[in-house]
C-alpha cells in the first residue's frame, strides 16, 4: 500500500509507514498520491472502493485513468503547466470535477490537491470526496425551486417577525402586478383588504404557538391596480431560510366562486319554477273554493225560480234560500280577499334585472307550453335596455300568463303558423315595455271592457283570474298592463315597467 | 222486497252546496236525503232503497271515489252522478270507468243536473227490476231436481233430446219428461224464454 522511498533511518521510516498506512486506510475520503509525472504512487482503501480498482491495478499508472474525457487527455498538460508557470488552478483550492470508475461510470467529486516535495522530486496528493448524493439533493432543490417559481398557484414566504415578504413566486407576482423588489417592502396585510395587522396577527397565533400545523382560510387579495380577487389561503409556519418564516400557498378562487355563483343561479331558477308551479296549484285550490259558493248560489237561485214558476211559493222557504244566496256571495268575496293576501305574501325581494333576461328565462317554461300546441314564440328584444327593479318571479308570472293566454287564443285560430311574438322596447326615457303579440282569436268588443275584471273569462275552463292578477302585479311595480287589438287580428298585451336610476 | 220511495241521496261536505241541492230537489218535488260525509251516508244507507246518488268527488276523509268503491263492494247498484270541480276531470274519468252514470261540473245548470238525476233514477228502476227478475228466476231454478237442472243446461246449450239422452244414458222419452217439467217449473213460455233465463242468471254468477 505504501511505496515511499526509504531515505530516512529504517526505524523512523517504519514508524512513519505505519502511521501513513493507518491514516490512508481510515480516511473516509479517497486519497491518491502521484509523482510529478502523474504516476500513481499511493491509492487508499477508500479510493479502491470509490473507483473500483484495486491499488495493485493502478499503482504506477497515470492518474488520468481516473478521469473521463477531456480531462484524461489534458491532465498531463495541467501538471506541466503548473510545474512551469507555478500558477495553481486547483492546488490548494479544491474544486468540483468529474471522475471515472473502473466500470466507466462518471461521478461528481470534490477534489482538493496538495503538493509535497523533497528536493527535486515533487508530488501531489489528491483528496477526493464522492459528491453524487450532495449533487442529487442540490439538483432536486433547484428543480423544486423551479417548480415553485413556475407554479400558477401563488406562493409567498414572509418573515415570521416582520411579516415582510422574502420570496414570492412568479404566479403571485404576475397576478398581483408587483415586482419581487416591491413585494419585499410589503406584508400580507397590504394585500388583504379585509385584514388589519391586528386581525392578521390574531389569525397567526395558533400557528405560532404550535396549536395548529396549518390554517386554511378564504379572503380577498388586492392587486397593484386596485382590483380585488377571491383567494383561498393555506398557511404554514416553518424554517425556510435563516429565520422562521410563514409560507402561504394561495389559490385564486375566482373560478371557484364563479362556478358557485352559477350553481346558485341555477338553484334560484329552479326555485322560480317551483314558485310558479305552486301558484298554479294554488289557483286550482282557489278555483275549487270559489266554485263551491258559486254552485250554491246558482242552485238556490234556480230552485227559487222553480218554486215561483210553479206558483207554489212558501215565502219562508224563499226567504231562507235568498239569505243563503247572500251568505254564499259573501263567502266567495272572502276567497278573493284571501287570494289578494296570498298574492301580496307571495312577493319576493326586488332586484335589478335585465328585462330581456327575464323574458328569456320565462321562455324555458313558456316555449315548452307553446311547442306542445304547435305554436312558435319569436323574440324581438331591444338590445341595451336599462335594468328594471322588480320581483322577477312576479314579472315572470305575468309574462307566463300572457303567453298562456296567447297560446289559448292561437290554439283554435287559423293563423297558428304566425306564432307569438314577444317584444321588449324602451318607449320613453323612463320606461321599458314588454309586449306579447298573438294572431289568435282576439277579444270581442263586448269582452274588452271586462277583460281585466276578476272572474271574467272567455275560456271554457278558465277561472278568469289571470289578467286580473297580472294587472295587479304590474301595478304593484308602478306599471300598467294594457290590451290592444292588432290591426291584422289577434291581441297585444303589453306592460311598462319604470326604469330605476342608478343611485 | 218492500216498495220504497225513490230517493236522491246527496253527499257533499260543503254545506252551501249540499243545502242548495236539497232545496233544488224540494223545488221539483223529489224525495232527497243529504249527508255531509261519505261515511255518514255509508252508515245510513239501505241497499234496498231505490234512487240515485249525487256525490261530490272531492271531499275530506273518504273521497267520492272511495265511497264508490265501498258501494261496489256491498254490491249496491245505486247509480252515481259525480259532481266535480274545475280540475277534477281525470278523477271524473276514473269514476266513469268504475261505473258512474255521469259527472257534472260545478257550477252547473239546474236542468242539466235534474235531467241526469231523472235518467239515473230510471236506470236504477230498470236495474232493480232486472235484479228482481233474476232473483225470481234463481228461486225457480232452486226448485229443479239435479237431473232436471242437467237437462235444462243441456237444452239451453242447444242439444237435441236424442243427444241429451245419449249423454245422460237415459231414454229419449225420459228426457222429454224432464224437459217438460223444467219448462213448467221455470215458467218458460218457449225454449227461447228458457235460454234467456239461464243466461240472465249466469250473467253475473
Amino acid at each position: 500500500m505504501n511505496n515511499i522511498p526509504a531515505k530516512r533511518s529504517a526505524n523512523f521510516e517504519h514508524h512513519r509507514g505505519v502511521q501513513l498506512s493507518a491514516l490512508l486506510s481510515a480516511a473516509v475520503d479517497a486519497i491518491v498520491m502521484i509523482d510529478q509525472r502523474g504516476r500513481i504512487e499511493t491509492f487508499s482503501a477508500a479510493a479502491e472502493s470509490m473507483f473500483g480498482y484495486r491499488a495493485s491495478e493502478v499503482l504506477g499508472h497515470n492518474v488520468s485513468l481516473l478521469m473521463p474525457e477531456p480531462y484524461q487527455h489534458e491532465h498531463d498538460q495541467y501538471i506541466g503547466s503548473y510545474l512551469s508557470s507555478g500558477r495553481a488552478k486547483i492546488i490548494g483550492i479544491g474544486r468540483e470535477v468529474q471522475a471515472q470508475r473502473k466500470d466507466g461510470t462518471v461521478f461528481p467529486i470534490d477534489l482538493s490537491v496538495g503538493e509535497f516535495g523533497t528536493g527535486g522530486e515533487r508530488g501531489f496528493v489528491g483528496i477526493i470526496r464522492d459528491i453524487t448524493d450532495k449533487k442529487r439533493a442540490e439538483e432536486k432543490l433547484t428543480s423544486l425551486g423551479k417548480i415553485i417559481e413556475e407554479s400558477v398557484n401563488e406562493i409567498y414566504v414572509f418573515d415570521a417577525d416582520t411579516l415582510l415578504f422574502t420570496e414570492v413566486n412568479r404566479g403571485a407576482r404576475e397576478n398581483l402586478g408587483y415586482t419581487l423588489k416591491e413585494l419585499r417592502r410589503l406584508t400580507p396585510v397590504d394585500l388583504k383588504p379585509d385584514y388589519t395587522r391586528e386581525s392578521f396577527d390574531r389569525l397567526l397565533v395558533p400557528l405560532r404557538n404550535g396549536e395548529m400545523e396549518k390554517i386554511v382560510f378564504s379572503t380577498r387579495h388586492c392587486r397593484k391596480d386596485g382590483s380585488v380577487y377571491p383567494v383561498s389561503v393555506h398557511l404554514q409556519l416553518g424554517q425556510y431560510g435563516p429565520a422562521p418564516s410563514f409560507i402561504a400557498i394561495i389559490l385564486d378562487a375566482t373560478e371557484q366562486e364563479e362556478s358557485k355563483k352559477k350553481e346558485r343561479q341555477n338553484r334560484d331558477q329552479l326555485t322560480h319554477v317551483a314558485r310558479l308551479s305552486t301558484l298554479g296549484e294554488m289557483a286550482a285550490g282557489i278555483a275549487h273554493e270559489i266554485n263551491q259558493p258559486l254552485t250554491a248560489i246558482t242552485t238556490y237561485a234556480q230552485a227559487c225560480l222553480r218554486f215561483i214558476e210553479a206558483g207554489d211559493v212558501d215565502s219562508g222557504d224563499l226567504q231562507s234560500a235568498l239569505r243563503k244566496v247572500g251568505e254564499q256571495g259573501q263567502r266567495a268575496g272572502q276567497v278573493i280577499q284571501k287570494l289578494r293576501a296570498l298574492v301580496k305574501q307571495g312577493a319576493g325581494p326586488r332586484e335589478l334585472f335585465d328585462c330581456n333576461q327575464l323574458i328569456r328565462d320565462t321562455m324555458t317554461l313558456g316555449d315548452a307550453d307553446a311547442r306542445d300546441h304547435g305554436i312558435a314564440i319569436h323574440l324581438a328584444l331591444a338590445p341595451g335596455l336599462p335594468p328594471v327593479f322588480v320581483d322577477a318571479v312576479q314579472i315572470q308570472q305575468v309574462l307566463l300568463n300572457l303567453i298562456r293566454n296567447s297560446i289559448d287564443a292561437m290554439d283554435a285560430a287559423e293563423h297558428k303558423a304566425a306564432g307569438i311574438r314577444i317584444e321588449s322596447a324602451q318607449p320613453s326615457p323612463t320606461e321599458v315595455e314588454i309586449s306579447v303579440i298573438d294572431h289568435g282569436s282576439g277579444v270581442s268588443v263586448e269582452a274588452e271592457s271586462e277583460l281585466f275584471n276578476p272572474f271574467f273569462t272567455t275560456k271554457e275552463s278558465g277561472m278568469g283570474m289571470g289578467l286580473s292578477i297580472s294587472r295587479s302585479l304590474v301595478a304593484a311595480h308602478g306599471g300598467k298592463l294594457r290590451y290592444a287589438r292588432n290591426p291584422d287580428g289577434g291581441s297585444t298585451f303589453s306592460f311598462r315597467l319604470p326604469i330605476t336610476r342608478g343611485d | 222486497m218492500a216498495t220504497q220511495t225513490a230517493t236522491v241521496f246527496i253527499v257533499d261536505d260543503d254545506e252551501g252546496v249540499r243545502e242548495s241541492l236539497g232545496f233544488l230537489m224540494k223545488s221539483v218535488g223529489l224525495n232527497f236525503s243529504a249527508f255531509a260525509s261519505a261515511q255518514q251516508f255509508l252508515d245510513a244507507y239501505d241497499l234496498n232503497i231505490p234512487g240515485c246518488l249525487v256525490l261530490d268527488i272531492r271531499m275530506p276523509g273518504m273521497s267520492g271515489l272511495e265511497l264508490q268503491g265501498k258501494l261496489k263492494e256491498r254490491q249496491a247498484i245505486l247509480p252515481i252522478i259525480f259532481i266535480t270541480g274545475h280540475g277534477d276531470v281525470p278523477m271524473a274519468v276514473e269514476a266513469m270507468q268504475n261505473g258512474a252514470v255521469d259527472f257534472i261540473q260545478k257550477p252547473f245548470r239546474d236542468q242539466e243536473l235534474l235531467d241526469r238525476i231523472n235518467e239515473a233514477m230510471e236506470q236504477d228502476s230498470t236495474n232493480r227490476q232486472g235484479l228482481l227478475q233474476k232473483h225470481d228466476i234463481a228461486a225457480r231454478m232452486e226448485t229443479l231436481t239435479q237431473r232436471e237442472h242437467e237437462v235444462m243446461d243441456l237444452v239451453a246449450a242447444g242439444r237435441a233430446n236424442k243427444v241429451i239422452a245419449g249423454d245422460l244414458g237415459v231414454s229419449q222419452r225420459t228426457v222429454e219428461i224432464h224437459r217438460a217439467r223444467v219448462m213448467e217449473k221455470m215458467q218458460a213460455r218457449s225454449l227461447a224464454d228458457l235460454v234467456r233465463m239461464v243466461m240472465q242468471v249466469r250473467e253475473e254468477a
